[in-house]
Parts: structure tokens; sequence; C-alpha cells
């Protein structure tokens, strides 16, 4: 196995124990949340970060190119999200919302493990040797880490009764969706946008996975249309927050698989 | 005229088209665009099939009423509420807030960039060889003089690069040895030039009786003394054994089509083979939309940002 293996290995342990770790402390009736999990999860994020450094110093360019990549840098995130909602003090903090997020960066993590993706580390072909694919993947990711978070407690707030729990958890909703929202705006839509202008002359082509990445967004913006101006609380933002981060998965694995067009390599 | 406005300015209105907008594009990718009427009859049930040609949904995205329409009637509403939300915080005595606004003047100038650049788009394709020549609208030529095409060890491509010179209308050198990559487009005299992909290209290699190579490739004339040798294709790949060279011969006379292996004679000069070389192909786009959009993305970036920092910062 080689050393970019071996730290994707490891990362993917690291995401296992911070699960079982968070899962033993839901069953305690204190409620408090675990002392460790952050920490470890904050390790993996590093273990993965070495990973894809490696990775770019085989190919001598930034290893975001690939589908493999690309779900590391992922889970990546993800785990820095968890990591950063656990150290803040504004927002109430749900172990199941942590949980159910780790769980997430677990299945990408598992995904991007599995035969059917490829994982070697090779250099890029010339269309995607660009510095705009580093701001536009890299950015919609962070934008989608949030969304991760935000489709957990949107879940969450659609199966609890309780009232209070609910606007807690439509506030850690709402807050994830409008930091990740314009992260991704300037990712997935403006940078994609101006490096398909320097790649292919066109601003936009109407592309499965364009047309996708517009459709994740204007579902968010009905999301915060509802929830900052008609001041919804109600069931139909997490409904769409839900609907929101289904999209971007869709964007990601079922246009990839399933919808053949310009972005057929990434 | 204020119940009109009111009634176009509404968040109701603004999220019902966004929803609208929103499924019907994700049918859109479901349906395939831009394909011939047989290909629909061969994937879908007869009425489906007709519906989907005769409400246009084949070419969702140019389609008047089921795209263009309400996407207008969208850039309405959008104008209407910008308008209508920014008089509003204008009247305001406390802090405002126009982050929304500043977003929403982003999306109404890209609308419009959009529309600039997606009716006035124009672009042309140019296969080049090695040593050809192409004028340019503004009188400007452009000289391709290398193409240089890189590979990994594995074979994928790493790198293609076309070398040229380009002398502006007064015939003086604008850039001499530019090297032209995939993106890294070249903007000049309102054109951008993109290295857009590149083609196998068939050389035909002559001799003349007394020795002298000769070099034609596909499309290209050669007049030695009174006779033109004008190289039109290859009947096969350059590497099989029957494979033919198609050559116009015109001493003046008599205008011939040849067809000749190599070892045969084609007018006064001899084939001596084939060979395949490749043609670095450029395309050259004019989109007046471009001074529009670009700033209008960065004024989106900057609203979204600005108008969740405010919310934040006032608390959720």
């Amino acid at each position: 196995m080689s050393f970019a293996g071996i730290l994707g290995t490891l990362a993917f342990i690291l995401f296992l124990a911070a699960a079982a770790v968070q899962t033993v402390w839901l069953f305690r009736r204190d409620g408090k949340p675990d002392p460790v999990s952050h920490w470890i999860l904050l390790a993996a994020a590093f273990v993965l970060a070495a990973d894809l450094v490696a990775r770019s110093l085989e190919t001598r360019f930034v290893a975001l190119t690939s589908t493999y990549e690309s779900l590391l840098f992922y889970a990546a995130v993800i785990a820095l999200v968890l990591f950063a909602y656990r150290i803040q003090k504004k927002l109430t903090y749900w172990p199941l919302v942590a949980f159910g997020s780790t769980f997430t960066a677990v299945v990408l993590l598992a995904i991007a493990s599995s035969p059917l993706i490829p994982k070697e580390a090779l250099p890029p072909i010339p269309a995607l040797q660009s510095g705009w694919l580093l701001l536009h993947v890299s950015f919609s990711f962070i934008g989608e880490a949030f969304f991760a978070a935000s489709f957990v407690s949107a879940l969450l707030f659609l199966f609890t009764k309780d009232e209070a729990r609910r606007l807690d958890l439509d506030r850690i909703t709402y807050t994830a969706i409008a930091v990740g929202y314009p992260i991704f705006t300037a990712g997935a839509l403006a940078f994609g946008a101006i490096w398909a202008e320097q790649a292919w002359g066109r601003w936009w082509s109407w592309d499965p996975k364009e047309t996708w990445a517009l459709v994740t967004w204007l579902v968010y913006t009905i999301y915060l249309h509802m929830r900052l101006i008609r001041k919804r609380k109600d069931s139909w933002p997490a409904i769409l927050a839900v609907a929101g981060f289904l999209c971007t998965v869709f964007t990601f694995f079922g246009v990839n698989y399933l919808l053949p067009g310009l972005h057929s390599y990434g | 005229m204020n119940t009109l406005f009111r009634r176009l300015k509404s968040v109701r209105l603004a999220v019902g088209l966004i929803a609208y907008l929103t499924v019907s594009s994700i049918l859109a990718t479901l349906v395939p665009q831009g394909g011939a009427p047989d290909e629909y009859r061969s994937l879908y049930p007869g009425f489906l099939a007709d519906l989907i040609l005769q409400t246009g949904f084949d070419r969702f995205f140019n389609s008047v009423f089921l795209f263009l329409l309400p996407s207008f009637l969208f850039f309405a509403n959008l104008s209407a509420c910008t308008v209508d939300r920014f008089l509003r915080e204008l009247k305001k005595k406390g802090s405002r807030r126009h982050g929304p606004d500043i977003l929403h003047v982003g999306l109404i100038l890209l609308a419009i960039g959009a529309v600039l650049s997606a009716s006035l788009h124009r672009e042309e394709s140019m296969t080049l060889v090695p040593g050809s020549r192409v004028n340019l609208p503004d009188g400007s030529v452009l000289t391709l003089k290398d193409f240089r095409f890189e590979q990994y060890p594995d074979g994928r491509p790493k790198n293609w690069t076309s070398v040229f010179d380009l002398a502006g209308k007064d015939g003086k050198a604008v850039k001499e040895n530019y090297e032209l990559r995939v993106n890294t487009p070249l903007r000049y005299g309102g054109f951008t030039f993109y290295q857009a992909s590149y083609t196998p290209y068939p050389v035909l290699e002559l001799k003349s009786r007394d020795g002298l190579p000769v070099e034609l490739y596909q499309g290209e004339e050669i007049k030695l003394g009174d006779t033109a040798y004008y190289f039109m294709a290859l009947t096969g790949e350059p590497a099989a054994a029957d494979t033919r060279a198609v050559v116009r011969v015109d001493d003046g006379r008599t205008p011939k089509v040849l067809r000749a292996a190599a070892g045969e004679p084609v007018g006064t000069l001899s084939v001596a083979g084939f060979r395949q070389e490749l043609a670095t192909g450029i395309q050259a786009v004019r989109d007046p939309g471009y001074g529009l959009v670009l700033p209008a993305m960065l004024i989106v970036a900057l609203g979204t940002a600005l108008t969740f920092i405010q919310k934040i910062k006032e608390g959720v």
C-alpha cells in the first residue's frame, strides 16, 4: 500500500473511532457531549489533508482532480466543520447532529474506498490544469460540508415534536446554510462559470452538472427566502434543507454516473 | 399600477417562479436535449414523445414559453423587489442592510450580461497546421509556427500548445512565439482565442524527378512550373498498404484527379509516402457580455457574503 493509501486508511479508522465514541456517549443519561470525538475528527482532517498533500507532491498538481480526492477533501471539511461546531458557544451542541454528520463523512470515505472509484494519483489532463479548479472544487465542497450538517439537523427537526428542541435545530440548520450558501455560490457557480469561460469560451452550457448545481442553489435560495423573509419556522424550510442536500448528492454522484456531459471527468 | 407593482414584487411570486425553474430544470436534465424527433419516439411512448416535441421540452433552455418567459418574469420580479427593498432601506433611520440589494443588483446585471452573451456571442473554429496563416476580421494576421502535443507516459494528454505569431493590421508584430494553451486564452482585438482541440492531419510526401522532396498538407496546393498540385485527401490510414492519395493535377489544359499509391507518379512528381501530423484547433470567441458578466458575478459574491455577515451579526 502507498503512503497516501496508508493515510487514507488511518483517516477512515479515526472517523470510525470518533463515531464509536459519539455512539457510546449518546446512550449516557446525562446528555453531556463527549470530550474527545471532536479532537479525533480534527486529527482525521489533518491526516486526510496530509494524504492530499502527498498525492499533490506525487502528481505535482493540487490533488482535487478526481472523485476519490474530492471525497477525501469533502470528508476532511465535514470533520473541520464539526470541530468548529463543538468548540463554538453560540449554538446549542447537539451530539446527534455531530454523530449524523460524522456518519455522513464515514459514508463518503466508504464510497471513496469502494472498488468503483479509481484511486491512482494521476497528473491532470490539460482541461483540469487551472487555478480556478482549486477555487471551484474547494469552495463547492466547503459549502456542501455545511449543507451536510444542515441536512442532519433538518432531519432531526422533522423527527422532533418538542418545540424548544425544534427551535434549536432550526437555528443550527439556518446557521449552517447561511454560512455554506455564500461559499457554495462563489465556488460552484461564480468560480465555475469563470473557469468555464477561461477553458471553453462560454460561461454556462446547461450541462447536467451545471444545471444540477444551479438547482441546488435555487433550492437553498427558496429555503433562505422562506426562512429569512417569510420567517417560517415550520417543517417546510427543514424539508427544503433536506432536499437541498439530496441535490448536492445527486450533483456529485448521480450526474457523474447517470447523466453524461462536460463534467464527465469530475 | 400600484397593485401590479405589489404583485410583481411579491416574495410568493419569487418563490413560485424559483420553484418552477428548479423543477423544470431537473426534468430538462432527465430528458435528452437537442435530439432528433425519432430519438424521442424510440425512447418514450408515443404520447410522451409528442408532448415533449410539441411543448418544446426537447430544447427546454431555448423554449420561449417553458423557460425564457418564466425567466423574464423572474427578472421583472427581482427588479421590482430590488427597487422596493432599496427604497425601504433608504427610509430606515437605524442601521441599513444593503447586502440583499447588492446581491439582487448583481443578479440583475448577471441576467442582462447573460442575455447579451447568449444572443451576441460569436465563435469560429480554425484548424491550422504549422505554417498556416489566418486573416482575422480586424485585419490582423495569425501565423501558426508550431503545434506541440505532449503525453504522459501512460498515454494520457499532458499538454497541447499552439505557438504562433500575431501581426496587427499595420503588419507590426503584436505577439511573437506566443504559446496558447488550454485554460490560458489570449484576449486580443475584441476576440478571445482558445486552444480548443487537435486533430490528425494527413501529409503527402512527394519527390521530383531529380529527388527533391515536396510536402503537401491535406487541402494545400503547390504550383511547380505550369502545373498545380492540390492534395485533396487520403483514401485510408497513412500506414495501410492500400492507401492512396487523391491529388488534383492541373497543368492549365485538362485538370485531372488522380489516385496514387506510394511509388506511383503524380504529374511530373511521384508519391514518396504519407504520414500524419497533428493540426491544432483554435477557437476565436467574441463575447460582448464579458465585461458585464464578470463584474456581475463579483457583485453577487460580495452581496451574498455581506447579506449573511450582517444577518449572522444580528443573530439568527
